[in-house]
């Protein structure tokens, strides 16, 4: 006997699949809803978007067109990391019991249901793990999860850093930095064991698993060197450009795929100043529009003697 | 409504859950990935609340958020159909912001809702709309006819044949058959 579903079985099948929305999918609304008041008039807003695309007319036929994954780094991207990579800076060793301390900014667009989200991180952290972390959400976050300030203790850990693929001690850190090869080796296992990384190319999980490591880098705290020689991993990359320059800082992008990876780097140090991840166009293999998917500005780096102190 | 467009806060937190609920439902249908659908149902509501002024009744706001939703996940299908079909997701390549929601209702309704996906997508996204706008929202054929643009036979024939699709359909027997103790479950 063939079986059917009768009526009330698929309304019960309907049913069940429901779901309600939830406080933070709210919250993104109102969010969005609150930015689309606060925009200007209307035919203000469309003179500024003629100029806006005049001037990127204008930056495509300065730079020739847009870059293809073909096409040859760029002679000054590649310069600005490889004098980045080779800048001078000072001794970046933390004394015993002393903690790294950073603080960042951070913008992340909503994502999976969870709303986007602003605020500051600001983290100490000693060569044993041992610290705190403060994250300072935004208001629309803070409604949504019903707490707006973060705070977590650290305890301390015989491999306290991920960097990369895996955990670090503090020592293997600071060895990291004397070997090129070891920072090299760093990112190549990143970018193998990059999940979903097979349906990207290999320059494009490269420059994925640099930023990825730049990132980490900047969260625990290595040596710049290993940052630096991070750079030169990424100047291999066939889509790396320069995309603006100032006398004090340089910001370098590399395109993988429909993602786009930017850096800014200080010009005189070296060090990184922001991170973000962009996402290029609608993609087959990325939901939602083209946006920032997110950005990291750093604010303040130092050494204190206990957390929650500033430097 | 009319306390929403005063700029009640509470007001226009209930119109958005509301708008969300209603276009998450059609959209949750017609599209497979919860994060488009959830984009579409985002989309809906921004647009709803932010044309609020230009709805004159206050009780055609159902039927309103209704067509907005039809009309934007049925684009979205479309430009997925063209696209091909989606790889992984974003959040592969993300950094884990936050932990992410459990879903919600257990496992019996993440099976339901991922065998009702599965049964869903074969079907043609018009089908999929009108049933969604039937079976998760309740219209009636009228309703479904102004929320799709279409004639009331077309609705009839659209939902006949999708439910003829779905009441066959063995992911969603073996679901049924996972709900023993229910006593609404009833197979014929």
């Amino acid at each position: 006997m063939r079986r059917e579903l009768d009526e009330d079985a698929l309304r019960h099948l309907f049913d069940h699949a429901r779901e309600s929305p939830t406080a933070a999918e709210v919250e993104a609304v109102l969010a969005r809803l609150a930015t689309r008041r606060r925009r200007r008039p209307r035919p203000l807003r469309l003179a500024v978007a003629a100029a806006v695309a005049t001037a990127a007319a204008g930056v495509v036929l300065v730079a020739g067109g847009t870059p293809r994954q073909s096409r040859p780094p760029s002679a000054s991207a590649a310069e600005v990391l490889r004098r980045a990579a080779s800048a001078p800076h000072g001794p970046d060793v933390l004394p015993p019991g002393s903690y790294a301390y950073l603080r960042y900014r951070y913008t992340a667009a909503a994502a999976g249901g969870a709303p986007g989200d602003h605020g500051t991180f600001e983290r100490w952290v000693r060569r044993d793990g041992r610290g705190l972390t403060v994250v300072r959400h935004s208001a629309a976050w803070a409604r949504a999860a019903g707490d707006g300030i973060e705070r977590t203790r650290t305890a301390a850990s015989t491999t306290p850093f991920a960097v990369g693929a895996r955990s670090w001690s503090y020592r293997e850190l600071r060895r990291l930095a004397g070997s090129p090869r070891r920072v090299d080796r760093l990112v190549s296992d990143a970018a193998r064991t990059l999940p979903g990384g097979d349906a990207l190319s290999p320059a494009d999980r490269t420059a994925y698993a640099a930023y990825a490591v730049l990132r980490d880098v900047l969260l625990a705290p290595a040596p710049v060197a290993v940052q630096q020689r991070t750079y030169l991993r990424l100047v291999g990359h066939p889509a790396l450009r320069l995309v603006a320059r100032t006398p004090t800082a340089a910001t370098v992008a590399a395109d993988a795929g429909d993602l786009r990876f930017q850096l800014e780097v200080d010009a005189a140090t070296g060090e990184l100043l922001s991170l973000e991840r962009r996402l290029l166009r609608r993609s087959r293999r990325f939901p939602g529009r083209p946006r920032v998917v997110n950005r990291i500005e750093v604010v303040a780096r130092g050494i204190t003697r206990s957390p929650g102190a500033r430097p | 409504m009319l306390a929403s467009r005063r700029g009640d806060r509470q007001a226009t937190e209930a119109l958005a859950a509301r708008a969300l609920r209603l276009a998450g439902g059609t959209a949750a249908a017609i599209l497979r990935s919860r994060d488009r659908a959830g984009d579409v149902a985002q989309d809906v509501a921004v647009e709803v609340l932010s044309s609020l002024d230009r709805l004159r009744a206050p009780a055609a706001f159902d039927a309103w958020v209704h067509r907005i939703a039809v009309r934007r996940a049925l684009k979205a299908a479309a430009r997925h159909r063209r696209e091909g079909q989606a790889g992984s997701s974003l959040s592969l390549l993300d950094e884990p912001r936050e932990p992410v929601a459990a879903q919600a209702g257990g496992a019996l309704a993440v099976a339901t809702r991922v065998a009702l996906a599965d049964a869903l997508a074969e079907l043609p996204a018009r089908q999929r709309a009108a049933l969604a706008l039937r079976y998760v929202h309740d219209l009636s054929d009228e309703q479904i006819a102004a929320a799709l643009g279409c004639r009331r036979g077309t609705v009839h024939a659209l939902l006949s044949r999708g439910r003829a699709a779905l009441r066959t359909d063995q992911r969603l027997l073996a679901i049924v058959d996972d709900w023993e103790e229910e006593p609404r479950c009833a197979v014929s």
